[in-house]
């Protein structure tokens, strides 16, 4: 049975990495680009290539920063056998939209290829990727609401189906600058230190407590 | 041809959203491309936008674009050689 | 391990608004991409690959799908009755699970002049769940796959793998998108759309020719006369780029490998591969294949047929090809005419007869995704080689 050993959460100022407030902006207001440019300091990343992604982007970038972090083994982990399971509801649309002022303006119509890579919301699954080099399964899916029994059921196949040996899975979701992050680490080292088992109720209460 | 130079520099820095890249740190006959501004084939796309929405110019072919792209000064000789034919 | 199997489906394209249909006009080399002077608002010319309005409205008329659903919702409804009708499952059962896959779904609602039909919420896939569920008086709402290019390929893998694990017995996966001035400028703006009907892996390809349309299918645990077994299949991520794919196609060979692995390496006789007619994609699939020593299977695109369909594509295809298995033909390459990829690939280009016991599917798609399928046609189908 794999099991969550660490997690990583984004919501409005904050960021928490397994239970622990980590990072909180000082402008509980500021926009999602403005928290994203801080937290990424706070982290001390250097990754130009950041400053280029959509905010669904960013916002899934930072989340797997932290988390992985926090991951102790996961320079062992193979690449190859490291899943990617996310969810949302509301897919790329803030980027949807913007691209789409691109198109739609009568003076100014120049439909910015930049803003279209990023109208699909496994492209926030591709930056992931690229950044730590996963190269294993994943899945893109959207849900109104974060459907925990969907999310473990198919993680939990793809896990018996020795297609993984871990796996990040979790909900990233932006629209209307409503921001919220909620990655897990799941793998199948049973009796680690705080390790939960990876269940629907499981990932339902730490969806709960979170939100 | 200085002033033009240097306004593509900034043009570019915006459009392409360089963090932290100033006018200064680009080399105006250095390749842009392959360089440490480590620009892609959507950088590429987006000058080419940037080209047309500013400048009202278009790139024929991709012959045209990898001469006219190579550096900072071949992007300024073509737009001084090209202005007025454009749309704008 | 449980078997499954693909036990009906549906097509919708430019080509038809059903399987045999399409089938039929397959075999002749027909072709659905027109030249279309204007697309909406915008001035073309565009080649586009669109299903025809009044096609669209004798098979809704057929299958009871009112107007009052959008264009996507419209593909998806008629296609899913249709495969219901076909199958006779019932849809609302807790053993059946649905599955959507979509890239962009009712994104044309985004443009003003077509949304004010519509309430502004039901641009959301998360909403097509809710409007599928009630249309169909599902029990849960369809689980929706949005994974760029490979979406209906890794619909079909999800579907297999929650039937094998014995969560279901059925599944009815569903995959579509539209054409919307959203979709065409934006791979306009990449440079990436062809002036003429694409032509995968030609020398004088120029890119693709976008498509419209649904594919559906039903999954099943039990075995039916003439099902096509999934035996398994695998997802990749190059871990290269956002929207260029990798020069070498490691992605895809891992993707393809490991399919192949979790399908007990069976000999593969055909590949329907993704075949866009991009530059970069049909040579990343060419430098795959030879890596993979799978350059002399006999293989092909459908995309010069009814174009990139998106969403819909990995279903579409994956039905053709169930199609070509059973009936032990191999369709030609439409567009292709002289090799024009890094490494020579055995391009069909004349439709002809052929024993088809096993096929590879393969798609890729921006984020770096690729994904892989292994079908199989069940040796009981030799008898039916009369048809």
């Amino acid at each position: 049975m794999p099991v969550i050993a660490h997690y990583s959460l984004i919501k409005d100022d904050a960021l928490v990495v397994d239970g622990r407030a980590t990072y909180r902006h000082e402008d509980k207001e500021a926009g999602v680009g403005a928290f994203a440019s801080a937290l990424y300091k706070h982290m001390e990343l250097s990754y130009l290539k950041f400053f280029k992604m959509d905010n669904l982007s960013k916002l899934g970038f930072l989340a797997a920063e932290a988390l992985l972090k926090a991951v102790p083994d996961f320079a062992d982990t193979p690449k190859d056998k490291t899943g990617l399971f996310l969810m949302n509801a509301h897919s790329s649309l803030d980027t949807d939209e913007r691209y789409y002022e691109t198109v739609a303006n009568d003076e100014n119509n120049f439909p910015s290829p930049a803003l279209f890579v990023y109208t699909l919301p496994n492209i926030v699954i591709g930056e992931i990727c690229i950044r730590h080099k996963i190269t294993g399964e994943h899945a893109f899916l959207l849900s109104e609401q974060p459907d925990a029994t969907l999310l473990c059921n198919y993680v939990r196949n793809v896990f018996d189906e020795n297609a993984v040996d871990a796996a990040i899975a979790g909900w990233v979701e932006y629209y209307g600058d409503k921001r919220h992050a909620l990655l897990m680490w799941v793998n199948r080292q049973p009796g680690q230190v705080g390790a939960t088992e990876f269940t629907p109720a499981t990932i339902q209460q730490l969806w709960t407590i979170h939100s | 041809m200085e002033t033009l130079i240097t306004d593509l520099k900034t043009q570019i820095i915006e459009h392409l959203n360089l963090e932290g890249v100033s006018p200064g740190d680009i080399d105006a006959d250095e390749p842009l491309f392959g360089s440490e501004l480590g620009l892609d084939s959507i950088d590429a796309l987006e000058i080419i936008v940037m080209l047309e929405r500013i400048y009202g110019l278009k790139i024929k072919s991709q012959e045209e674009g990898k001469k006219v792209f190579y550096s900072v000064r071949t992007l300024a000789e073509f737009i001084s050689e090209n202005k007025g034919l454009g749309v704008v | 391990m449980k078997g499954v199997y693909i036990i009906a489906d549906h097509m919708l394209s430019a080509l038809g608004t059903d399987s045999a249909a399409h089938y039929e006009r397959l075999c002749s080399g027909e072709t659905g991409i027109r030249t279309y002077d204007k697309w909406e608002d915008l001035s073309g010319p565009f080649c586009l690959a669109a299903v025809p309005d009044d096609q669209l409205e004798a098979a809704c008329t057929r299958y009871h799908i009112p107007a009052s659903y959008t264009r996507f919702e419209r593909f998806l409804l008629l296609s899913m009755q249709a495969v219901i009708q076909e199958s006779g499952i019932d849809p609302s059962s807790p053993d059946t699970v649905t599955i959507l896959s979509s890239t962009k779904g009712n994104i044309d609602l985004i443009n003003p002049a077509t949304a004010e039909r519509f309430p502004n919420a039901r641009i959301n896939l998360s909403e097509t769940a809710h409007t599928v569920q009630s249309h169909f008086g599902l029990l849960q709402p369809p689980v929706i796959v949005s994974n760029a290019c490979i979406s209906g390929v890794m619909a079909l893998l999800m579907g297999a793998r929650l039937i094998r694990s014995g969560q279901y017995r059925h599944a009815i996966v569903s995959g579509a998108d539209v054409i919307s001035d959203f979709i065409l400028t934006g791979f306009e703006s990449l440079k990436a759309v062809s002036p003429e009907p694409c032509r995968p892996y030609d020398a004088d390809r120029q890119g693709i020719s976008l498509g419209e349309g649904c594919g559906t299918v039903v999954l099943s645990a039990d075995k039916h006369p003439g099902s096509i077994a999934i035996l398994g299949g695998s997802i990749s991520n190059d871990a290269n780029h956002i929207s260029g794919p990798s020069r070498t196609g490691s992605g895809l060979q891992q993707a393809v490998r490991q399919a192949l692995s979790a399908s007990g390496n069976p000999r593969i006789d055909y590949i329907n591969a993704h075949g866009t007619a991009t530059a970069y994609n049909d040579d990343m699939e060419a430098e795959a294949f030879h890596a993979l020593g799978m350059q002399s299977i006999p293989l092909n695109s459908f995309k010069g047929y009814w174009g990139h369909t998106l969403g819909a594509a990995g279903m579409l295809e994956t039905i053709a090809a169930c199609w070509s298995m059973r009936r032990h033909k191999l369709i030609s390459s439409a567009g292709y005419a002289k090799n024009g990829v890094s490494k020579p690939l055995n391009i069909i280009t004349q439709t002809q007869d052929a024993d088809i016991r096993t096929c590879l599917k393969t798609a890729s798609g921006f984020g770096g995704c690729n994904g892989a399928l292994v079908l199989q046609k069940e040796e009981d189908y030799a008898g039916h080689r009369a048809l």
